[in-house]
């Protein structure tokens, strides 16, 4: 086999192994911030849990395959060990970007929860009986 | 709703019926949309309406009560009325913070005195 085909080799199966090691660990943690999101629906937790994931293998291997073209020839093993690590390189920083995305998108579904559950966050400035409801009519 | 707070939970905002920028602003907050049901009921109705609170104490500052018995006043007060609001919970929820708060106080006290200035403006 001439070098620079064993590169791409290396290089896809190193890539594949990091997407999915990745891929993986996001979608068995990120699990329980949804579930938390999700309070009373599991089943819909695992869902949006699962599109992300997909949504991330699509953008990685998209990516992955579209940088998979050598630039230059490898002719010696120095050479591809350059080539591979650069192209590796590639793939880290953009799985690294894909999953500081997916933080983001799971911190704001999240924090949209707190809000949207926060009790009136002042104490009154004095009780009364529980006043009878006004007329229907604003004034 | 959640929880914390009653699931009968309601608000209901006592303004100076007696001054146009008030009115403005209570027709603005009929368009928002809530997530606690909100009430708005001028001041001079208070007792018809069966609230406690004499009518000068009402006008001296912005009043909300709660259906619960809570009563909020001034900042407080606008700081529950943010938060029934879906579109400005999250304010609330900052200005209620001690970073934001003194930020909240100059905010409302202003609005407090363009309200007062434009109803002594409107007596003259």
């Amino acid at each position: 086999m001439e070098p620079t085909l064993i590169t791409y080799l290396l290089y896809v199966l190193i890539s594949v192994a990091l997407t999915v090691w990745v891929g993986r660990t996001l979608h068995k943690n990120g699990r329980a911030f949804l579930i938390d999101v999700f309070a009373d629906r599991a089943d819909l937790a695992d869902s949006v849990n699962h599109l992300l994931v997909v949504g991330f293998y699509l953008v990685n291997f998209g990516y992955m395959s579209l940088a998979l073209k050598l630039a230059t020839v490898v002719t010696t093993a120095t050479t591809a060990v350059e080539a591979l690590s650069y192209k590796v390189g590639l793939v880290l920083v953009v799985l690294g970007g894909m999953h500081f995305f997916n933080l983001f998108v799971f911190s704001r579904i999240r924090r949209h929860k707190v809000v949207y559950d926060a009790p009136r966050p002042v104490a009154p400035d004095m009780m009364l009986p529980p006043l009878p409801a006004a007329g229907p009519r604003a004034g | 709703m959640n929880a914390v707070e009653p699931r009968d939970l309601s608000l209901v905002v006592w303004f100076d019926g007696d001054c146009g920028f008030c009115r403005r602003v209570a027709s603005w907050l009929q368009t928002q949309e809530t997530l606690v049901p909100v009430q708005l009921v001028a001041a001079q109705r208070a007792r018809d309406a069966g609230c406690p609170i004499d009518l000068a104490s009402l006008l001296a500052q912005l009043t909300v009560t709660a259906s619960d018995g809570a009563v909020y006043r001034g900042t407080n007060a606008w700081i529950v009325v943010l938060w029934a609001l879906r579109s400005y919970r999250a304010l609330a929820l900052r200005f209620a913070t001690p970073r934001w708060r003194p930020w909240a106080e100059r905010l409302f006290g202003a609005i407090a005195g363009i309200a007062s200035w434009t109803k002594r403006r409107a007596a003259r």
